[in-house]
């Protein structure tokens, strides 16, 4: 298992009008070749901004504040503009939410995908155009030849998704960040999209790092998942024991939100009550402490370190501490902790 | 297309009826006119005619590209105060057209580009002045001081070269300010949007992100706004050509509406109404090739 | 894992708060109060207002408070400058003006009168005056011209600021400061009354467009359409030209308010076509409620907002064409003066008198600057997107 991507305590924040908008504060992760790995979170949970501080396409507001970002020995957050351009694209691709505005709409779909691959690699007109069908013939672009010389808006929302996941692997990039790729699209094509996702990385040995905000989503593609609140990690663990042995109230309460197909229709749904905190003047201690039913006083006034709940399961919570007490306490283990 | 021919029709007439509603008639208006020669007179412009033959016969006139005789000025025609002052005034517009497009977009790019730094304030400042201030007094206060003041440059006629740069200056400048204004806004909302994010995920440099995709999308707005900015120049050179005493249209057509010079006045105005009309389908056409959603739309 | 043992009470429970993080951030504003404290927190319209406000002091109140007329000659008193290169003699001081005539002022640095003609010594260039008894010489055979006199000690010369006539004269004697402040009315009225006719028109035209929809909104448009294919400017010519020319200030009310309304119909009907599609028109639409209360109560109020900047706008840009109009000879007649008609009468002098063009043009300039500044914050002000600060 070869580490390929580390990211390692990165603070990022937006400049606005109002002061310093921390919207990341110390996340740390690393994904290793091959693999999959979920980063889930709510809106302004720090998800994006955590993806696009990889490649360095913060807009100009934003500014990585401190941190290391590695790509096996390329240190991207002070790699120069032309080590950079190397990079994206060429070694990480992104894919973004909505494809719509993700492309240009002026310029037809297929000289869009040949500009990728020609920013990094030398061939003649004619060799580009033939990589760019055969790019769509792989995700499944039916009519390739046609469609080439199409423009965005000509495309349905899937169809323009799966021109994206052609761009982004033109040039056959070790990792791909998806951020949000299935949210604009309706069930049934998001299926498809997850399926050929999956069937790309097989081939590819490609590593993906895939963002949402819907856990169900997630299961389907991932291996390994971390959970995000108010610019923080609050949990991570493989997709098996998040599912089955969460260790954070926030995962707890996002798992009980998926309504299940067969269960009591008497029963109200069950949400994480409050909303997400205001990121110009976050909560102190532990981001989720104000909408925490377990919340203690420690909680309000210090930020959890992670602890480990095995060897690759980590969980920010004070209830995790040897000494927490049993009362309103999910977490409790009479004895220290696994 | 349709609505190009119907337009100039109905102005056409409207100029027409406009015509006849001077009260008193073309000819009460100066002096006393012995009966006869007024019958005369009624009798050479066709005006004892019926109404409507009169409006065929001018109509048809019109088609043949004759704007009818001066009022005024009997032996002169509309069309010959048009061969005379078309050429300058076109070599006024052109000259303006080409200044203001070329200070305006680089003005406007720029400004966009150095967001909040002392380019873009400076550069709005100077738009922001040269949208406020009315022409004729940017015209007369540079006149001043250029040419009275300081008397670096001739302050009336085309004679020599440097003789365009104040009347240029003047006429361009709101076109310019609202160009460059226009620009800036639009490519800072281009740079905003997420297709510019995807060209830099792809490591395109910075140069050619802006270049072949922030741009091309930037100018939308800017080529939709040149047909009337192309009329409200039309329109500006009136002033400026009475000012720097630039013998153009313009100027004739001032003087004819001073002299209550009918014909000319409307005959001037139906010509500048076509040139326009023409001028903004050239635009709309244009504007059709560089933005290929429009096709969609339009049925086309 | 750190091995410190936590305090005892920090294991408390916390209350819930959740309650707090529900809490709005915002604090409690009308609507109407929300714009109102976001433009007059922004700097540039602020100072539009008080512009504005100092500007219509001065049309309203101006010439009430003025010694002179705008519209009596002094034809002594042709072409005075506001600031004077004058004579300093014992009595007072002499100013000569471009016709080489004397002019007594006196030591308040009024003026007096213009000097009576004695004789013209044409051999050797000179012209006598009488100054109150003694006898001073305008001598012109060389440049400069002198002034001289055999008794009297002519000190050097000096600038004074004219107190008769705090901005100068034009070129029939008339005080330009009493004609600013009557042009400044005049162009007010004109724009205000201009623009508030294109306001009716525009809403209603927009309005009814926009709120019968279908077909007629489509031929409606296309009128307006076709109307606008031409510089708005031409029209207003034609108009001026065919009205008979003695109804002055009404004529060119009647031009300016009768043409400038298609802008504001396509924005009223812009912004009733996305109004009329809300939900609350619905509901009023079946609870039975007649088009007309629908049209004036719902859907006009809540376009206000677009339609304030367009007005805001209109205004400056009236009082741009009525200037417009005045230099090619369309503006009010004379006596009457307006911002434009001066700057058009300044135009002829300009190369020997130019402060009569800087008076009215800066007070265009600052009009409209002023204007554009409030119609700049009143859109800032209005738009959704920066709301909550």
């Amino acid at each position: 298992m070869s580490i390929l991507l580390n990211v390692n305590d990165l603070h990022t924040s937006f400049h606005t009008q109002d002061g310093e908008v921390k919207a990341v504060k110390g996340v740390s992760f690393h994904l290793d070749k091959g693999e999959t790995l979920g980063i889930v979170g709510e809106s302004g949970s720090g998800k994006s901004v955590t993806s696009l501080s990889i490649l360095r396409l913060l807009p100009p507001a934003g500014q990585i504040m401190s941190g290391d970002i590695n790509l096996n020995d390329i240190n991207l957050v002070e790699a120069n503009r032309s080590m950079l351009r190397e990079v994206r694209g060429g070694k990480v691709a992104m894919i973004f939410q909505d494809p719509m505005s993700s492309l240009n709409p002026l310029i037809p779909v297929g000289k869009q995908v040949e500009e990728m691959i020609s920013i990094h690699e030398k061939h003649s007109k004619n060799d580009l155009k033939r990589m760019v069908l055969d790019l769509f013939e792989k995700v499944q672009i039916p009519d390739a030849a046609k469609r080439y010389k199409s423009y965005p808006h000509e495309f349905s929302g899937g169809m323009r998704q799966r021109v994206m996941i052609a761009m982004a692997l033109a040039c056959k990039p070790s990792v791909l960040i998806a951020d949000e790729p299935t949210t604009a699209l309706d069930v049934t094509i998001q299926d498809q999209i997850l399926k050929l996702l999956r069937s790309l990385q097989d081939e590819m040995q490609m590593s993906i790092i895939f963002i949402s905000h819907n856990l169900g989503v997630v299961a389907e593609i991932c291996s390994r998942v971390m959970v995000m609140y108010g610019g923080m990690v609050m949990e991570y663990a493989s997709i098996n024991d998040i599912f089955a042995y969460p260790r954070h109230p926030y995962t707890m309460g996002l798992l009980k939100s998926i309504p299940k197909i067969d269960q009591d229709r008497s029963v109200a749904l069950q949400s994480i009550p409050g909303s997400p905190p205001d990121m110009t003047n976050p909560p102190g201690g532990c981001p989720f402490h104000p909408r925490c039913q377990y919340a203690r006083k420690i909680c309000s006034m210090e930020v959890p370190p992670v602890a480990a709940v095995s060897d690759e399961h980590g969980s920010r919570c004070w209830l995790l501490k040897e000494d927490a007490p049993e009362n309103n306490n999910p977490f409790y283990k009479a004895g220290s902790t696994k | 297309m349709v609505m190009m021919i119907l337009t100039l029709l109905i102005i056409a007439v409207l100029v027409f009826f406009l015509m006849h509603a001077i009260p008193g008639g073309p000819f009460t208006a100066q002096r006393e006119l012995p009966a006869e020669v007024e019958k005369a007179l009624m009798e050479k412009y066709n005006l004892d005619d019926s109404l409507p033959k009169q409006l065929i016969n001018y109509i048809g006139g019109l088609l043949k590209g004759d704007l009818g005789p001066s009022f005024k000025y009997p032996g002169m025609r509309v069309n010959d105060f048009i061969r005379e002052g078309f050429p300058v005034s076109a070599r006024l517009g052109l000259i303006t057209i080409i200044f203001v497009l070329a200070a305006s977009i680089p003005m406007g790019i720029v400004a966009a580009l150095k967001n909040g730094r002392w380019q873009d304030v400076l550069s709005m400042i100077i738009a922001t002045i040269g949208v406020t201030i009315p022409s004729f007094v940017i015209a007369t206060l540079l006149m001043y001081l250029f040419s009275h003041k300081l008397g670096w440059l001739p302050a009336f006629g085309f004679d020599k070269p440097t003789g365009y740069i104040l009347p240029v200056i003047a006429l361009g400048g709101y076109a310019m300010s609202f160009l460059a204004r226009l620009m800036r806004s639009s490519l800072l909302e281009v740079m905003g949007q997420d297709y510019i994010r995807t060209a830099r995920a792809k490591g395109l440099s910075e140069f050619k992100v802006v270049v072949r995709h922030a741009l091309r999308n930037a100018m939308i707005p800017v080529v939709t706004v040149l047909g009337p900015t192309i009329a409200a120049l039309l329109t500006g050179s009136f002033v400026i050509e009475k000012i720097f005493a630039l013998p153009g249209m313009g100027k004739h057509f001032v003087t004819s509406i001073t002299n209550r010079d009918y014909t000319t006045i409307l005959g001037i105005t139906i010509f500048y109404a076509t040139f326009l009309i023409v001028m903004v389908f050239l635009v709309d056409m244009f504007y059709l090739i560089i933005d290929p959603r429009i096709k969609y739309e339009d049925g086309n | 894992m750190t091995k410190t043992q936590i305090e005892k009470s920090l294991w408390e429970e916390l209350e819930s708060s959740v309650d707090k993080s529900e809490a709005l951030s915002l604090k409690h504003r009308t609507y109407a109060g929300d714009v109102w404290f976001r433009f007059r927190h922004k700097p540039a319209s602020f100072v539009g207002l008080v512009i504005i406000f100092i500007v219509l002091l001065f049309a309203i109140f101006g010439p009430m408070i003025s010694n002179h007329s705008y519209e009596k000659q002094e034809l002594s008193f042709v072409n005075i400058p506001p600031r004077m290169n004058v004579y300093e003699l014992g009595k007072g001081y002499i100013y000569i003006t471009k016709n080489l005539k004397p002019i007594h002022i006196g030591n308040d640095s009024r003026l007096i009168k213009a000097l009576p003609r004695i004789k013209e010594d044409l051999s050797k260039k000179r012209t006598s005056y009488d100054f109150d008894g003694d006898v001073i010489f305008v001598d012109y055979s060389s440049r400069p011209f002198k002034l001289m006199s055999e008794d009297i000690d002519i000190g050097k010369t000096k600038y004074i600021l004219n107190k008769t006539y705090p901005l100068g004269t034009d070129k029939l004697g008339r005080d330009l400061m009493t004609r600013l402040m009557i042009g400044a009315r005049i162009s007010l009225l004109v724009a205000f009354i201009a623009a508030f006719a294109n306001l009716i028109i525009g809403i209603l035209y927009g309005g009814i467009s926009a709120y019968i929809g279908g077909n007629t909104d489509n031929v409606m448009m296309r009128i307006v359409d076709i109307i606008s294919t031409i510089p708005l400017t031409l029209y207003v010519i034609l108009i001026m030209v065919v009205l008979p020319s003695d109804t002055g200030i009404l004529s060119i009310i009647i031009a300016l308010g009768t043409v400038y309304w298609v802008n504001m119909a396509r924005v009223v009907r812009g912004q009733i076509l996305t109004l009329k599609e809300q939900d609350y028109v619905h509901g009023a639409r079946i609870m039975g409620t007649s088009t007309w209360y629908i049209l004036t109560k719902h859907l006009i109020p809540n376009a206000m907002g677009s339609i304030i900047v367009t007005v805001t706008m209109l205004i400056p840009q009236a009082i741009f064409i009525e200037a417009f109009m005045s230099f090619i000879g369309l503006g009010v007649s004379p006596p009457m003066a307006s911002w434009g008609t001066m700057c058009n009468d300044a135009l002829e002098a300009l190369r020997t008198n130019p402060y009569q063009l800087f008076a009215p043009s800066l007070a265009i300039c600052i009009t409209m600057f002023g204007f554009n500044f409030i119609g700049d914050g009143l859109r800032e002000a209005l738009d959704p997107k920066l709301k909550g600060r």
